[in-house]
């Protein structure tokens, strides 16, 4: 059995945890263009590598409004579902490693597309299911 | 090479390709049907530099008139300077595209004119 490996985000107050083998580069702050008619969930793409990646909007996705107040600093541009995206966050800490024991059932945070919770230090950070985030802003019904 | 032509608008935010577009006018206070305008995007006063102008568009499905401001240029690029959007993100937009700009100015969208015309008939219909 293989030790996830996680990326903790910090996005506003929440840390969330994204399983690092989804992660392909962290760049800075993005130029975004937005696209019109998008959703609120995906308002725009910037340029990586020379594609056009959507760059999700996770405070929107998660409900977390006051995720808009300041700039995201960070962009983390991942691949999942066979899809690249881009998120931006606040904040990044170092990639940490923990067992299968460790992940609890979400129950400190109510966040969408929590697939668990992890005990950190002396707080408890959410693991982000983010093949199911990205199934859900491509409107796709299941993942496999 | 293989160039394609486009009409860039909304100060060279969006462009639709030039093939579509048979004839730029001025305004007619006349025309019927009245011209479909972008003012459902939100797109403020503040952002019309000038007097507006009339694209009659068409295309193999529809014809149309689009009502614009501002100025409007012409950009022919390579086809290499294309890059398509993830449909699977913006299905519901008419943006298709990115114009990548040999000045490195943010990339133009290009915009299809079918879905273009649903959208913003859909938008106008709506209370």
């Amino acid at each position: 059995m293989s030790i996830p490996t996680l990326l903790p985000v910090g996005l506003d107050d929440h840390e969330l945890l994204v399983d690092a083998s989804l992660v392909r580069e962290v760049l800075g702050e993005v130029a975004v263009i937005r696209v019109p008619q998008a959703d609120l969930d995906v308002p725009g793409v910037f340029l990586w590598n020379g594609q056009a990646v959507p760059l999700l909007d996770l405070g929107h996705c998660l409900g977390l409004a006051s995720a808009h107040s300041r700039a995201k600093t960070r962009t983390i541009v991942g691949k999942v579902n066979g899809e690249l995206v881009g998120f931006g966050v606040h904040e990044l800490s170092e990639l940490f490693t923990v067992s299968e024991t460790e992940f609890k059932p979400p129950r400190v945070h109510e966040l969408p597309f929590a697939s668990a919770e992890v005990q950190r230090d002396s707080s408890v950070s959410t693991v982000l299911d983010l093949p199911k985030l990205v199934a859900h802003v491509m409107h796709i019904k299941s993942v496999e | 090479m293989h160039e394609h032509t486009y009409l860039l608008f909304g100060k060279e935010r969006w462009a639709i390709l030039q093939h579509y577009v048979m004839r730029v006018e001025d305004i007619d206070a006349e025309q019927s049907p009245a011209p479909i305008s972008l003012a459902t995007w939100g797109i403020q006063m503040t952002d019309v530099e000038s007097g507006g102008r009339v694209l009659r568009i068409k295309t193999p499905t529809s014809q149309w008139s689009l009502l614009l401001y501002g100025q409007l240029k012409s950009l022919t690029v390579d086809a290499g300077q294309v890059i398509d959007l993830p449909r699977s993100f913006f299905g519901s937009s008419p943006a298709t595209a990115l114009i990548l700009r040999d000045d490195h100015r943010t990339p133009t969208l290009l915009l299809d004119p079918d879905r273009l015309y649903s959208s913003l008939i859909a938008a106008e219909d709506q209370p």
